[in-house]
């Protein structure tokens, strides 16, 4: 049990990190796919996290859980931003908790989050969602990147236009093939 | 469960059958409301309901005994073990009996029934959306365990009118929706689920017990793993081919034989702590006989607003001081912990998920509408509600463990 509240306890001085690095963070779906390559790039920073197929691809209830934690230590505040009559999107910035309940993360684990943010700050939410589930297919059901992209594809015909920049992502992020199974439950 | 509420002895294939129930209650519903946005062949209508039906009843199959328990400490020690994969597994492959009684009813059901645990094989272009009378955030699932789990813990103020709120289920844009007359009964049902786990599932007694069990299995891994004898000691060949279920389990995760996970039972992991509260290892026949006295640890709530998680970790630094000061050669960890509450009522949706997931309301226009968009439903403030974490301590620890709280380092 104090396991998992490690874990998480060190999600939310990454998700902190992050927000330190990126600014405001628009959107649920932008915080899972930078946590889940965060945690292929450079596993060792979320060590514990893994990721199932949702939704909208890789989710895992840690980050969702972490999220509320931070809210709750009022390290993040959320706030709902609406667009037209029909968007409505979270926002997370820092909260007045946010440098109290800093536990600064090593100087690895912080360059880790610093190089991922930096690929991934200007990218669309659409592009990471898509690279991220690419990736996902690819670890969970071992295919290779075109026929992984292929089915991506299927399950999210609105990422269809994000593909190029999704695969350059890829490609730029170079994950490593995965050794830890556990990162992915597949189901 | 049933340490904390003597009434909740109910077992998981109770609910089982009484979900399956709830599911074709929930299918022929919403047939009759909207017949029009179902399957017209009357063959392949009754195919998808004999499957929901099917996949509802056996949505649990993969739980192992304690589940979320022996899940969290798999998951703890870096092992791959989902009780999802492990339901896809019987319902797939050969070896499993399941899998080999849907197979001979229809080759293709085991496939088709998988589909409704895994989201991964679903076609998003052609949802299917009795899927979601298996598994969503208004599943067949939860209407039983909440009804069941507040009867039988005697927990009388948790209700909600489950008649009323099938009754409002249709089908628009191949989804399950709920009509938007019927937006208090789905505000009665979140809330009597949100009091659930405030009073049941989360209670602070609950996870004390959880806590403690979970102590018990992570130190007979721990000393297991640590030298062969001690392995064949703890985890003695017991079953089919010489195998122990319950150490199978913690040393191949998911990939564990289906045969040995099959004969996997709570009885099976009862027997071994009973055992185990003779070890020559004073932590763990310790630890055994506080459960069989009751002798649970004590939960003690950290409110955030007052503590901060550096000042808690602090806190648990001392503790673990002062319980080396008074045992001196034992870890703390099996005795004191952090605790954090990792669920959340209903997980609201948004734009950029495509509201994927949300409770739908459907009104006059015909239009589905997440229901947290509806300005007047409970939801919006349910999820407002500030989860606190907790320290867990020995009872003999609790005056001191408070003391530092109010003292905040």
């Amino acid at each position: 049990m104090s396991q998992a509240f490690d874990i998480q306890s060190r999600c939310i001085d990454v998700l902190e990190e992050i927000v330190h690095q990126h600014g405001k963070l628009e959107g649920r779906v932008r915080i899972q796919k930078i946590m889940y390559l965060l945690r292929r790039s450079a596993p060792e920073v979320l060590e514990g996290v893994n990721f199932y197929y949702h939704h909208y691809g890789p989710f895992s209830p840690t980050v969702v859980d972490s999220v509320m934690g931070a809210l709750s230590w009022r390290v993040l505040d959320q706030r709902v931003e609406t667009y037209g009559d029909d968007i409505q999107r979270y926002v997370y910035s820092p909260g007045p908790g946010f440098a109290q309940s800093a536990e600064p993360l090593d100087l690895p684990a912080r360059n880790a989050v610093i190089r991922l943010v930096d690929e991934v700050k200007t990218e669309h939410w659409r592009t990471l969602e898509l690279a991220a589930t690419v990736d996902f297919l690819e670890q969970s059901d071992q295919l290779p990147r075109g026929e992984a992209l292929l089915r991506a594809l299927r399950l999210k015909p609105a990422c269809a236009e994000y593909s190029q920049p999704a695969v350059a992502l890829l490609a730029r992020l170079e994950l490593p093939p995965l050794r830890d199974r556990a990162i992915v439950s597949g189901h | 469960m049933s340490l904390v509420f003597p009434g909740a002895e109910h077992s998981r294939f109770a609910h089982s059958i009484g979900a399956a129930h709830v599911a074709g209650l929930m299918f022929d519903t919403v047939v009759r409301n909207t017949p029009e946005a179902v399957e017209q062949d009357p063959d392949l209508l009754l195919r998808d309901r004999e499957d929901t039906i099917l996949a509802t009843l056996l949505h649990d199959v993969g739980h192992g005994p304690f589940s979320h328990t022996l899940e969290e400490i798999a998951n703890a020690s870096q092992i791959d073990f989902h009780h999802e994969a492990m339901t896809v597994r019987i319902l797939e492959e050969q070896d499993s009996d399941i899998y080999a009684i849907l197979a001979e009813h229809d080759l293709d059901m085991p496939g088709r029934l998988a589909a409704f645990i895994d989201k991964s094989r679903r076609d998003r272009e052609a949802p299917r959306w009795y899927h979601s009378i298996a598994s969503s955030q208004l599943d067949a699932d939860r209407l039983d365990y909440l009804i069941r789990d507040a009867y039988l813990a005697g927990i009388r103020t948790h209700s909600f009118d489950l008649t009323r709120l099938i009754g409002a289920l249709g089908v628009r844009d191949r989804e399950i929706v709920v009509d938007v007359r019927a937006r208090d009964i789905v505000d009665s049902y979140l809330l009597a689920l949100d009091h659930m786990y405030a009073s049941a599932y989360y209670h602070h007694t609950n996870r004390a017990a959880s806590f403690l069990l979970t102590a018990i299995l992570r130190r007979a891994v721990d000393l297991a793993r640590a030298t062969d004898a001690a392995r064949t000691g703890l985890f003695p060949p017991l079953g089919r081919g010489g195998l122990n279920a319950l150490w199978s389990l913690f040393d191949r995760g998911s990939k564990l034989p289906l045969r040995a996970y099959q004969d996997l039972d709570e009885a099976l992991v009862w027997t071994h702590i009973m055992v185990w509260g003779h070890a020559d290892d004073p932590t763990l026949s310790g630890l055994v006989s506080d459960l069989n006295h009751r002798r649970l640890p004590k939960s003690l709530i950290a409110p955030t607003d007052k503590i901060t998680k550096p000042q808690l970790k602090a806190i648990q630094h001392k503790a673990n001081q002062e319980f080396q000061r008074s045992h001196p050669g034992t870890d703390p960890s099996y005795f004191i912990g952090l605790d954090s509450p990792s669920r959340k009522t209903y997980t609201k949706g948004s734009w950029d998920d495509e509201y994927a997931g949300s409770i739908k309301l459907c009104g006059v226009d015909g239009k589905p509408t997440a229901l947290e968009k509806d300005p007047r439903s409970l939801v919006n403030v349910l999820d407002e509600r500030k989860l606190y974490p907790s320290i867990i301590v020995p009872r003999d620890m609790r005056d001191f463990v408070q003391s530092l709280m109010k003292v905040q380092p």
